[in-house]
C-alpha cells in the first residue's frame, strides 16, 4: 500500500483539531469525518492494521473538496490533499471505489466521450430543450442553462499572424467542450496583443482520473498530452486553474524521459492572466460602472494568480472592487464533488454565496469553469441575479 | 492499538436512530476510531465508542441518556475535541455524544446584555454576534475559532484575557443541563445577581462532563472597549521579562492581556506563520490594553517604562488591525505550531499565584534540563498561569517515560510554590492521578460524594478526574 509511505506524515498530526475553523464540509456536516484530523486518525490505524481499508473508509476520504484549506493552515504542516488521494487510489487497486466518480473520470479521460457529449450539447442548444424544460422551474435546470449560454458559437479561428510571443493554449474540457465563451474571450483579448495562440489538440488534464485515484490512465493521458506539444513554443497557457495545476504536478508522476520533459514544462506553464501580466495588459479604458467582486479558485492557493488576477481586476477603471469574506474558499463544485454529494454541494456554495451577496457586488469574477457552476449553483439557492463572468470574458464585455 | 470490544447493538441504535434521525448516529468502526481521541497526546492505546450521537437539542439529549441509564451505557460528551487532557477519550466505550450540531443561539437579550445558546455554539461566532452590538464576551481560549462553549463551560476554560476580563466561569449565569438519569435541571436565571439557593451554576462550570450533560447557558456581556492594541515587549532574558511583569502589575495596571513566549515557542511560530518576531531575544511579553485612545496611550508608556527598567531589549506596537490580527494569530498557534518539532505535544497547565511566575520558569528548564526533554514555554503571565509545551515521540518508551517523569516534578514544584496543577484545561484522564497532590483527602472525599448524587451509576464521562485505578 502507498499510504504507507506517508506513515510518519499522517503520524505528524498533533489532533489540534483547529482544521474545524477552515473546512467548508465540516461547517456543512460539522463531523470528524470532514476534516483532516479525523481522517488522519482514520489512516493511522489502518497504517497499524487495527482495521482495513472499507466502503466506509473510501465515504469518509471523498468527503472532501481537495481545496487545500487545511493544507495552507495546517501548523504542522501536513499535506492533506496528497495523502487522501493516495488513500483512494489505493483503495481503487483494492476495488473500493465510487461508481460514479470514477466513471465522470473516465468520460472526461476519453476524448471520443468528451466529442459525443459535445454533439449532445449543440444538439441540446439547438433543440432549446433546455428551454422547454426551464417551464418546470428546476434550479438544476437554470444552472445548465446558464452554464450552457445558448447561442454562443465558437469562433473562426484568428489568422495566423505571426508575433512576438509564441503560446499554446490548453482550453480546458469545460471551455473546450461545454462552453465555448471562454475560450472566444481568450482568442479576443490575445487578437490586439502580441501574444501569438497556437492551438493543439489535448487530452483532459486528467485532473478527474487523479482525483478518482485512477492514477494508470492519469500517467497515460500525462504524456499523450506531453506529446501532443509542438517543438517551439515560449509558454503553455490555460483558461482554467484546475488544468495549470495538474500540469505543474505531472513530474511528480512520471517517470524517465517524461519526468525531465515535465519538469522543463514547470516554468512555461502559465495561466492566461500571468501572460496578461507578463505583457502588461491594458484593458479598455471605458467600462460601465458596476461593482465587482472576486472569487479565487481553490486551485490559486499555492500560487502567484491570486495576486495577478487582483492587479489585473485593479486596472479595470470605473469598476468598484469589493473583496468579499472568505474570498478564498471553496465554492462547493470541485469537479465531479457536484456530481456525487450534490445535496452536500449545494449547502456548501449556498455558504459561499451569503458571502458573495454580504459584499453587495454586482459582479462576481473567477477564473476556473468548475467555480463558475459553483458560484452559480449557490447563487441560484439563494435567489439572487448576482453574474458570474470568468475575468477573461469580463475583459471583452 | 485498539483496546476496547465493540458493544454495538442494533435494537439501541435503532432506538437512537428514531430519537435523532439517521444520520445522526454513526456506529461503523471508522466513525469510531475518529472519535476515540482529542488533541491530547495521551499514548498510543485507543478506546473507540459505540456510538456517536449528534442531537439537537435538549429534549433529545434527554432521552438518549434516559436509554443510557437504563442500560448502563458510559455518555461522553465531546464539542471540538480540543481537549488537552483526555477528557473526550471514551474509555469505557459507549457513547460519544457530540454536541456540534447544538449549535442555535436562542435568545440575545441586548437590553439585558445577555445571551442564551446552546452549547454546541462556537466561542468564536459567539463573541463575532455580540461584537456586532458593541457588545463583548471576553473568554479567549486559544482555539477559540473552533472549541465550543460547552467545553469552555466543561473545562472552566479561559484564555489569555482572563487577567482583566475573567474567564468563562465569570460571565456564565444560568445553565439548562441533563442529569445521569435524564432528568433536566435549570441551575441559574436570566439575572446578573442571583442569591437564590445553591449556586449550582458554578458547581458544573468544570465538571467535566462527569455530572451531566449542559445543553444550555446564558451569558452576562460587557461593553466592548472602544479600541486596543497589542505590544511585544522583547527582552534577553526570560527572568527578566518574569520580573516585569510582576512590576506591571504592581504598578495596578491592568492590560487586557500579559502573556509570555519563550525563545524556542516564537522561533517555531515564527517559521509557521511569518509573524515578524525578533527571534533573537530570549523572551517577549504579549501585551494587550484597551480602553479610549488616551487611557491606551498613558498604559502604553507606563508599561514601556517599566520595561526599560527591567532591561527590555525592543519592542513592537501594532498600528493598524491586519497586524493585530497577524500577532493574535501567530500566539493562537503556538500548540499546533510546537507539532512541528516532534509528532507528539503534551501543552501542560500549571499555576502559581503570579509573584512566583519568575521562580516556576526557572525550575522548569531545570527540569527540562534534567529529564532531557523539549520544552517550550507559553503562559498568561498575568494570571500565573502557565503552559509548558512539551514535544516528544509517544512511540519512544523511553522519552514517553522521560516526559511523564518530568510532567510530574513540574506539578510537584507547582504545588510547592502554591500552585495547581491545572488552571484552564481541566485535569480529565491525564492528570487524575496527580489530584491526590492537589487537593487534600477529605475535600477529595466530598468531591467524590457530590459525583455520586448526581451519577451514581457512574455513567457520566467515566474515569476522568478522580483516579479510580489507584482506588
Amino acid at each position: 500500500m502507498k499510504i504507507n509511505e506517508y506513515k510518519e506524515e499522517i503520524y505528524k498530526c498533533s489532533g489540534c483539531g483547529l482544521c474545524q475553523s477552515v473546512c467548508p464540509v465540516y461547517k456543512i456536516l460539522q463531523t470528524e469525518c470532514a476534516v483532516s484530523r479525523g481522517k488522519f486518525k482514520l489512516l493511522n490505524s489502518i497504517i497499524n492494521q487495527d482495521i482495513k481499508f472499507s466502503k466506509r473508509t473510501l465515504e469518509i476520504m471523498d468527503l472532501c473538496l481537495h481545496c487545500g484549506a487545511c493544507s495552507e493552515f495546517c501548523p504542522s504542516d501536513i499535506d492533506a490533499q496528497k495523502i487522501i488521494e493516495t488513500a483512494q487510489a489505493d483503495m481503487l487497486e483494492l476495488g473500493i471505489f465510487d461508481f460514479r466518480k470514477l466513471f465522470f473520470a473516465q468520460v472526461f479521460g476519453n476524448k471520443f466521450y468528451l466529442t459525443v457529449i459535445k454533439f449532445f450539447v449543440i444538439l441540446v442548444r439547438n433543440l432549446k430543450i433546455l428551454e422547454i424544460l426551464s417551464i418546470f422551474k428546476f434550479k438544476r435546470i437554470e444552472l445548465l442553462k446558464s452554464f450552457l449560454k445558448i447561442n454562443i458559437k465558437p469562433l473562426k479561428k484568428f489568422a495566423n499572424v505571426k508575433k512576438e510571443i509564441k503560446v499554446v493554449y490548453f482550453a480546458g474540457c469545460f471551455n473546450n467542450y461545454l462552453n465555448p465563451s471562454c475560450s472566444n474571450a481568450v482568442f479576443k483579448v490575445f487578437d490586439k496583443t502580441n501574444v501569438e495562440i497556437i492551438t493543439s489538440s489535448f487530452n483532459c488534464c486528467g485532473l478527474p482520473l487523479k482525483s478518482a485515484g485512477d492514477m494508470e490512465t492519469f500517467v497515460k493521458i500525462a504524456r499523450t498530452n506531453i506529446d501532443s506539444l509542438p517543438q517551439v513554443f515560449d509558454y503553455l497557457i490555460f483558461d482554467c486553474q484546475s488544468c495549470k495545476n495538474t500540469f505543474l504536478e505531472y513530474s511528480k508522476y512520471l517517470e524517465g524521459d517524461y519526468k525531465i520533459k515535465a519538469l522543463e514544462l514547470k516554468n512555461k506553464c502559465k495561466s492566461i492572466y500571468e501572460i496578461l501580466d507578463i505583457i502588461n495588459y491594458e484593458p479598455r479604458k471605458k467600462w460601465k460602472n458596476s461593482v465587482v467582486t472576486c472569487h479565487y479558485p481553490c486551485h490559486t492557493r499555492f500560487t502567484e494568480d491570486k495576486k495577478i488576477m487582483r492587479k489585473i481586476i485593479n486596472k479595470i477603471s470605473n469598476i468598484t472592487f469589493v473583496e468579499a469574506k472568505n474570498a478564498d474558499a471553496c465554492c462547493g463544485a470541485a469537479g465531479s464533488f457536484l456530481c456525487t454529494h450534490p445535496v452536500l454541494s449545494r449547502k456548501i456554495s449556498k455558504n459561499k454565496a451569503k458571502d458573495i451577496i454580504a459584499s453587495n457586488a454586482q459582479i462576481v469574477l473567477t477564473s476556473c469553469p468548475s467555480c463558475y457552476l459553483g458560484l452559480k449553483q449557490g447563487l441560484l439557492e439563494q435567489n439572487s441575479n448576482i453574474k458570474v463572468l470568468q475575468l477573461i470574458e469580463f475583459l471583452v464585455l | 492499538m485498539i483496546k476496547t470490544i465493540n458493544n454495538t447493538n442494533s435494537k439501541l441504535k435503532k432506538k437512537f436512530e428514531k430519537i435523532l434521525g439517521e444520520g445522526n448516529v454513526l456506529t461503523a468502526r471508522e466513525d469510531c476510531i475518529m472519535y476515540a481521541t482529542d488533541a491530547t497526546a495521551a499514548g498510543i492505546d485507543l478506546y473507540l465508542p459505540d456510538y456517536i450521537l449528534f442531537p439537537a437539542d435538549t429534549v433529545q439529549v434527554s432521552e438518549i441518556v434516559k436509554i443510557a441509564y437504563e442500560n448502563n451505557i458510559p455518555i461522553t460528551v465531546r464539542g471540538a475535541g480540543t481537549n488537552m487532557a483526555g477528557c473526550c477519550v471514551p474509555f469505557k466505550g459507549g457513547i460519544v455524544l457530540a454536541i456540534n450540531k447544538m449549535n442555535k443561539i436562542l435568545d440575545f437579550d441586548i437590553q439585558n446584555q445577555t445571551i442564551k445558546v446552546q452549547t454546541g455554539v462556537i466561542v468564536g461566532d459567539l463573541q463575532n454576534i455580540v461584537e456586532k452590538e458593541g457588545l463583548f464576551y471576553p473568554p479567549d481560549p486559544s482555539n477559540l475559532a473552533v472549541s465550543t462553549i460547552g467545553g469552555s463551560l466543561a473545562l472552566s476554560s479561559s484564555g489569555s484575557r482572563t487577567f482583566k476580563y475573567g474567564g468563562t466561569k465569570d460571565y456564565v449565569i444560568d445553565l439548562t443541563i441533563v442529569l445521569a438519569n435524564g432528568e433536566i435541571i435549570k441551575t441559574g436565571a436570566n439575572t446578573i445577581k442571583n442569591a437564590t439557593g445553591y449556586n449550582l451554576t458554578q458547581l458544573f462550570v468544570g465538571s467535566e462532563g462527569t455530572l451531566g450533560v449542559i445543553t444550555e447557558a446564558t451569558f452576562r456581556l460587557i461593553p466592548k472597549p472602544e479600541q486596543n492594541k497589542v505590544m511585544l515587549v522583547y527582552f534577553k532574558k526570560i527572568a527578566d521579562a518574569a520580573n516585569a511583569i510582576n512590576a506591571i502589575i504592581m504598578s495596578k495596571i491592568v492590560p487586557s492581556v500579559l502573556d509570555i513566549m519563550d525563545k524556542t515557542t516564537m522561533q517555531i511560530i515564527e517559521q509557521y506563520c511569518d509573524a515578524g518576531f525578533l527571534t533573537n531575544n530570549d523572551a517577549a511579553l504579549f501585551i494587550e490594553v484597551d480602553g479610549d485612545e488616551a487611557h491606551i496611550q498613558s498604559q502604553i508608556n507606563v508599561i514601556q517604562q517599566i520595561c526599560l527598567d527591567f532591561g527590555a531589549s525592543e519592542q513592537q506596537i501594532s498600528a493598524t488591525k491586519e497586524e493585530k490580527q497577524k500577532i493574535w494569530k501567530a500566539r493562537r498557534s503556538s500548540f499546533g505550531a510546537v507539532a512541528k518539532l516532534r509528532p507528539n505535544v503534551l501543552s501542560e497547565d500549571m499555576v502559581v499565584p503570579r509573584s512566583k511566575m519568575p521562580d516556576m520558569i526557572k525550575k522548569t528548564y531545570e527540569i527540562a534540563e534534567k529529564f532531557d526533554v523539549n520544552i517550550s514555554i507559553v503562559g498568561h503571565a498575568g494570571d500565573g498561569n502557565f503552559h509548558p509545551h512539551i514535544a516528544f515521540d509517544m512511540r519512544d518508551r523511553q522519552e514517553a517515560e522521560r516526559v511523564n517523569a518530568a510532567i510530574k516534578e513540574l506539578f510537584l514544584s507547582a504545588i510547592n510554590l502554591g500552585g495547581k496543577i491545572s488552571g484552564e484545561h481541566g485535569i480529565g484522564s491525564a492528570k487524575a492521578k496527580y489530584l491526590k497532590y492537589s487537593v487534600d483527602t477529605t475535600t477529595l472525599k466530598y468531591m467524590k460524594q457530590i459525583k455520586s448524587i448526581f451519577d451514581p451509576k457512574n455513567i457520566m464521562n467515566p474515569q476522568k478526574i478522580f483516579d479510580y485505578e489507584n482506588k
